[in-house]
């Protein structure tokens, strides 16, 4: 009986943990990557800034929007993609522009250099 | 009424609670100092005062001390200078550059303080921006509160960064606490007295709280946005949208940059610009902020006070050599957008700011509000829970933060007056006597097994500081209330009576019984 409580309760246990962390650090990261990816793809609006004021001002928001759907998704497998898809486009446009940032960055410094060649 | 399942119910309420336990006392701590930082102003102006009482800049005089500050300190300096009316009306003036130290960018300069009415040189301070702050003693005691209520005084960015987290979850607890309400209009007014001790408390929680869930609402988001942003969010933009520029980021964000023209020119009338801004505004000039003092693309931002009636103020922009009007422009860029209307919205809704002292009063209320709700809140939860062994040590922790919190802040006043007539440095004294009182209030919670003995002792503890605040005040050189009333000086005379009505009821609350710490598990719980 003892055994059967116990692997019973096994399951719960590490669901209530996979979503304890999927809410709480995972969130947390994925929110902030949000807020930062928005650089990239926000509208910067007529003063050019609302790419970058907008997403600061609304992080309690995108947390608090993820966060409550992350905790209450019944589906907890859904609940990680979500969260893992979000994280990976965000992280991937903002690699993408360090990339592009430190091309550009290469390019300028060689840039001299070629000149006198010329 | 919001309809939600059972089960759904069950675990938002699950989430309400967890929220509040899991960071409940550090909430409450940030809470209360943040009510009491409403009136970081006042607090300046009643520990310090000057002669004569005033929070605006003067119509004449300032173009000449600000010649004379600029001719005083090294040109490296003239880089960027702001000047605002700060500590009782002393008006702050910092000339500074922006460097870097321990690779961080940080402003250093020279610092001065002068009377609003004389223009006289009251301080002058030098060095980096973080450690003029630590000698500025006008303002040590409004400080000392703001800091503890924006970072806990732990060091940047972990002291953001937990605030900010408390704000998320006072966010969660606000959201949770409107849609587990199945009848939130009826809550607003039911106050059931019985004899069920728990549901009287559970009813003046909820009713608190539900009064107060907008307002939470609000304090949690900006909070949480005002420590963000400095912690990692503008480090973060910076670095994916200008390749870790801070400075540029700011520069973009604020708009209207000069060309740059290194060549040396005259500088303006500021007076005159000054002059200029009263006309279009209405109201009075709040934040001057120059850049390039002495240069041919100098360049000066006016930021007014809101006019009667408005949330927020207007910003003009001066040529500096020629102090001719360029354009009038929103904080953030130089046409109007969304991005500038949320930015200059966080600021009265987190202070309260935006009314005069009526709102800073509303403010105080709905924050004291908010306290109460949290600390009620995990009393509640630990009372449910007493027979197990950890939650009946949580009840005895929210006694001790409850009451030993208050205690340790009105012991910090008593520091602040007491260290300059010793010649101790007064934002020192101010730390370790927190520290001290605070230990103080830890051993007492640990020795004293009566729960409701513990709140006794602390409250008539706390009400003794409170009613002692006036004299210290007064006999370490504050002026009396007389040279007050000639002087003109009405905060220092309403802070003194507030604070000897608020020791007094402290000191009469300690004869009354509370009825939760009487109830009958928690008074037998050991220490």
């Amino acid at each position: 009986m003892t055994t059967a409580v116990t692997n019973a309760s096994k399951p719960g246990k590490g669901r209530a943990w996979s979503r304890g962390i999927l809410a709480g650090p995972v969130c947390f990261i994925v929110a902030a990557l949000v807020m930062a990816g928005a650089a990239l793809w926000a509208p910067e609006g007529p003063a050019h800034i609302n790419n970058i004021v907008v997403p600061i001002a609304l992080f309690p928001a995108i947390w608090a929007v993820l966060f409550f759907y992350l905790m209450l998704d019944k589906k907890l497998g859904r609940a990680w993609m979500v969260a893992t898809v979000l994280l990976l486009v965000n992280a991937g446009l903002i690699g993408q522009n360090f990339y592009k940032v430190e091309a550009a960055k290469k390019s300028h410094a060689a840039a001299p250099q070629a000149e006198p060649a010329r | 009424m919001i309809e939600l399942s059972k089960s759904r119910t069950k675990e938002l309420l699950a989430i309400h609670g967890w929220s509040g336990v899991l960071l409940g006392l550090l909430l409450y701590a940030v809470i209360l100092t943040g009510t009491i930082a409403v009136f970081a102003e006042q607090i300046s102006e009643w520990s310090s005062p000057l002669s004569h009482a005033t929070d605006k800049l003067p119509e004449k005089g300032i173009d000449a001390a600000l010649r004379k500050a600029t001719s005083e300190v090294d040109p490296e300096f003239h880089e960027d200078i702001f000047f605002f009316s700060d500590a009782a009306g002393r008006i702050r003036m910092f000339l500074h550059k922006d460097d870097k130290k321990d690779g961080k960018p940080e402003a250093r300069g020279v610092e001065f303080d002068l009377d609003p009415k004389t223009l006289a040189v009251l301080d002058r301070r030098e060095g980096w921006a973080d450690d003029i702050s630590e000698i500025n003693v006008p303002k040590a005691l409004a400080d000392f509160f703001v800091e503890l209520h924006v970072s806990l005084h732990l060091p940047d960015p972990w002291g953001l960064l937990l605030t900010g987290v408390l704000g998320l979850a006072m966010l969660v607890a606000a959201v949770t606490g409107f849609l587990v309400h199945r009848h939130l209009i009826r809550e607003l007014f039911t106050l059931r007295r019985k004899k069920d001790v728990l549901l009287t408390r559970r009813d003046a929680h909820v009713v608190a709280g539900t009064w107060n869930l907008p307002f939470s609402f609000i304090l949690a988001f900006t909070g949480s946005y005002f420590s963000f942003a400095s912690a990692f969010a503008i480090p973060a933009m910076a670095m994916v949208a200008f390749g870790g520029d801070q400075e540029k980021l700011i520069e973009t964000v604020v708009g209207a940059p000069a060309v740059e023209n290194k060549t040396a020119a005259a500088f303006g009338n500021i007076d005159a610009m000054l002059a200029d801004v009263r006309a279009r505004s209405g109201s009075e000039p709040g934040f001057v902020s120059i850049s390039h003092y002495g240069r041919a693309d100098a360049q000066v931002t006016v930021s007014t006070s809101p006019r009667e009636g408005k949330l927020v103020g207007q910003t003009y922009l001066y040529k500096g050599d020629t102090a001719a009007f360029i354009q009038q422009k929103p904080a953030l860029g130089v046409v109007p957008s969304l991005g500038n209307d949320l930015f200059v919205l966080m600021a009265p809704l987190h202070f309260g700011n935006f009314a005069g002292l009526w709102s800073k009063v509303a403010w105080f209320a709905l924050g004291f509000a908010g306290a109460y709700v949290t600390l009620t809140g995990i009393l509640l939860w630990t009372t449910r829970r007493v027979d197990q062994p950890g939650w009946s040590k949580l009840a005895r922790a929210a006694y001790w933060m409850g009451y030993g919190l208050p205690l340790a802040l009105a012991a910090v006043p008593l520091a602040r007056f007491i260290a300059p007539v010793l010649g101790l440095n007064v934002h020192g004294t101010q730390n370790w006597t927190f520290i001290a009182a605070a230990l103080l209030s830890s051993v007492v919670a640990l020795i004293v097994r009566d729960l409701n003995t513990l709140r006794r002792l602390l409250l008539g503890a706390t009400g003794v500081a409170l009613l002692l605040m006036p004299l210290l005040r007064w006999l370490c050189g504050g002026p009396g209330w007389i040279a007050a009333f000639d002087g003109g000086l009405v905060t220092v005379i309403a802070f003194d009576l507030a604070l000897l009505v608020a020791g007094a009821l402290c000191v009469m609350s300690v004869r009354r019984a509370l009825p939760m710490a009487t109830a009958p598990a928690l008074k037998v719980q050991p220490a």
